[in-house]
């Protein structure tokens, strides 16, 4: 589903029209429309991966405020899932609302659980 | 959130609205409460946002539903503003215009109804993100190119509909659009172009039908509700081949601008690139606070610090060839031609051929990076875009660049611009950047904007779009002949939706239901 790994330089290319100036990696979400079920890490993909994978947005501002072991969300195990739920109803700082129609409650409470739990640590 | 009514109507009657959508959407997709309210916030504005907040949200799951809400809608007065994902950052995100109007988001028909590889073209639901279709054309190998905006995480639909742009030969989106199925504002389902032929085959390939055609004119308007699009896609070239140039001086501008129109006009380069100054890269991997403290606008010694940094030009701009591979090496020698006796160097093009991996090719992928640059000042931060389109003119381009910046300067704001080019004309598209929480740097943004429209009235430009707070003195911009063209728009809205109900004020039409209570809120 993921087309592999994409370089900052050309993903700010692809955003801006230019040549990036870094050379970390980001990857492409994939948010399938249809389809099977999603478990929490694909959710977290799908429906964060936009901002919160590799370069991207979220990523590049939790390194900025946390260090780089807290940028990756879907690495992290140092947070609650009810404070995750807040944030995205909420929104952080340049952190957008995420709606109900984008990603609703049992969509969010799988979401949570993935980024709460302690089981993933070291995974990519 | 305090409580909020669309206008005319009592907490009771609305009350009886939102039962009656609940009868048609179930009431997990009646959304109301403070909360859910406020996910629908423009989380960039300048200031609290709350002049564009909505009463509630609704979203329906198919056409009919759409139908059935769009009739109630009608019974019981409650103003609806659709909206595809609602990710129009910079412009208003999913808010409406008037405050109170209730928020269709179509979000949830999220199909990819037709994809056809052999004519070029997807019919596409509202919901379908630029993601979406890209990861289904890799999925399932399809040569087929999109083309793809800044802000890769909204609606490939909704930003049609709003003219944006992207950057390949397929950019002007709205030009790309064939064929639509509309609910009209009275929840009449209608299909223009050929699709108005029941069973004709030809609805996504040709973009008008018999009489006039209505495709554009749900462009930028509240004349429907678009439950399908049309859409054409770019198919994979033989090659590709890229260049990126890097302009040292500020004033380099005049004569690249005279040059790139060159090549635009005859199609050399076939698509709209943005021709940027530095701010574009510098503000997504860095913040202000790295190069500079003070309070006014960035000055130029530390403008030309970060270019020094960073090993960038002043301007900046990608060139992208596509085609057969005889085309190509054709119409690279001529950007040669027109480039390199002024660059003084050889331009160093990347070259891709079919079969190779896309990263060196001019395809471009879905990214949401960009939004990074929100991030320049800290805070929460916010941005806004003031777009006007003007001729591509070296010496016009020269003067509107020094009189905007100048204008930045005036305002303590940093200068974020393009002049991004397209076939025959400029789409001269500012960011201001500002940090929500600063309540005098939005004061600032607020009277820049405003300053900035009137200049851009009295150059001879207007907007190709604008944010929600300023759709009203944009709209009044566009007064040939004492304004006849929105009371023109006025007249249809007002005989296609007596009610008002399809997204009053957007782009300053407001339907009579609505025009005193609309009027004078926002800006
Ligand atoms: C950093 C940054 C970079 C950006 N770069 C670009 C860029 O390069 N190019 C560009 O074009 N934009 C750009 N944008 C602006 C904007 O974010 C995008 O255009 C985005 O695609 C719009 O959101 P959306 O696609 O979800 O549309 P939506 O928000 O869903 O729709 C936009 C509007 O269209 C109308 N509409 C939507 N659906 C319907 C419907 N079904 N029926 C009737 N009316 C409807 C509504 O008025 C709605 O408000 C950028 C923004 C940022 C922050
Ligand atoms: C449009 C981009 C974007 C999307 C989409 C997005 N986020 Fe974020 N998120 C951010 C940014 C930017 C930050 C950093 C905010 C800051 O601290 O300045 C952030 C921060 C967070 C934090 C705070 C972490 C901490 O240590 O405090 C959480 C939790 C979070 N996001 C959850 C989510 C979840 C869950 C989703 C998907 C449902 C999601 N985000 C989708 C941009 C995004």
């Amino acid at each position: 589903m993921n087309p592999g790994g994409i370089g900052i330089a050309a993903a700010l290319a692809a955003a801006l029209g230019f040549v990036g100036l870094a050379t970390a990696q980001t990857a492409t979400p994939a948010r399938s429309a249809a389809g099977p079920v999603l478990d929490g890490e694909a959710l977290f993909k799908a429906r964060c991966g936009y901002c919160h994978l590799e370069g991207g947005t979220g990523t590049m501002m939790l390194e900025r405020r946390l260090g780089k072991d807290k940028a990756l969300l879907g690495q992290r195990t140092d947070l609650p899932a009810d404070y995750v739920k807040a944030v995205a109803r909420h929104g952080l700082n340049s952190m957008p609302t995420i709606t109900r129609v984008e990603v609703p409650d049992e969509e969010m409470e799988r979401i949570a659980a993935f980024i709460a739990s302690p089981k993933k640590a070291g995974r990519k | 959130m305090s409580d909020l009514l669309p206008p005319n109507l009592t907490a009771s009657s609305f009350s009886k609205a939102l039962s009656a959508f609940t009868g048609v959407v179930g009431a997990k997709w009646v959304l109301s409460t403070d909360e859910d309210r406020a996910t629908y916030i423009d989380p960039y504005a300048l200031g609290d946002g709350l002049n564009h907040a909505t009463s509630a949200a609704v979203a329906p799951a198919s056409v009919e539903e759409v139908q059935a809400i769009v009739r109630l809608a009608n019974e019981h007065r409650v103003p609806l503003w659709p909206t595809a994902r609602g990710k129009n950052l910079g412009y208003g995100w999913a808010a409406p215009a008037m405050p109170g109007t209730v928020v269709l988001d179509l979000g949830r028909m999220n199909r990819i109804l037709d994809v056809d590889t052999k004519y070029g073209h997807c019919l596409l639901e509202p919901g379908v993100g630029f993601y979406d279709l890209y990861n289904y054309l890799q999925d399932n190998k399809i040569p087929l190119w999109m083309s793809i905006p800044g802000n890769a995480w909204g609606s490939v639909m909704g930003n049609a509909l709003e003219r944006g742009l992207g950057y390949t030969p397929y950019g002007d989106h709205a030009s790309k659009i064939c064929g639509m199925e509309v609910v009209s504002p009275t929840g009449e389902l209608f299909r223009t172009g050929m699709g108005a032929m029941s069973g004709n085959t030809a609805w996504q390939a040709y973009q008008h039908g018999f009489g006039p055609s209505w495709d554009q004119f749900l462009v930028q308007s509240n004349f429907g509700v678009v439950t399908k699009m049309g859409l054409w896609l770019m198919p994979e070239p033989e090659m590709t081949m890229q260049v990126k140039v890097e302009l040292p001086q500020a004033d380099d501008i005049a004569w690249a601008i005279d040059e790139l129109h060159k090549l635009r006009l005859h199609n050399v380069v076939d698509h709209n690139f943005v021709f940027g100054n530095f701010m574009h890269d510098a503000a997504v991997v860095s913040q202000r606070h790295e190069w500079y403290d003070g309070k006014g606008a960035l000055p130029d010694s530390v403008a030309q610090k970060m270019m020094d940094h960073f090993g960038i030009g002043w301007w900046r701009f990608t060139l992208s060839l596509f085609g057969h591979e005889g085309t190509v090496r054709a119409k690279e020698k001529l950007v040669r031609q027109a480039l390199e006796p002024h660059l003084g160097k050889p331009l160093e093009f990347v070259e891709w051929r079919r079969g190779e991996p896309l990263d060196t090719s001019a395809a471009r992928r879905p990214s949401a990076v960009a939004l990074q640059i929100v991030n320049w000042r800290g805070g929460r931060g916010g941005h806004m875009g003031f777009s006007p389109v003007m001729p591509p003119d070296g010496q016009l381009a020269h003067k509107q660049f020094r009189a905007m910046k100048a204008r930045f300067e005036e305002h303590g704001l940093d200068y974020y611009t393009s002049f991004t080019m397209g076939h025959r004309h400029i789409n001269n598209v500012n960011l201001l950047l500002y940090d929500r929480d600063d309540a005098d740097m939005v004061a600032r943004a607020r009277a820049l904007f405003n300053a900035l429209i009137a200049d851009a009235k009295a150059s001879g430009y207007g907007e190709y779009r604008t944010h929600l707070d300023f759709m009203d003195p944009v709209a009044a911009s566009f007064d040939f002949n004492g304004g006849v063209l929105a009371r023109l728009n006025e007249t249809v809205k007002n005989a296609l939706d007596p009610n008002g109900v399809i997204a009053p004020g957007k782009n300053g039409i407001w339907p009579r239901a609505y025009k005193a209570a609309g009027r004078g809120e926002g800006a």
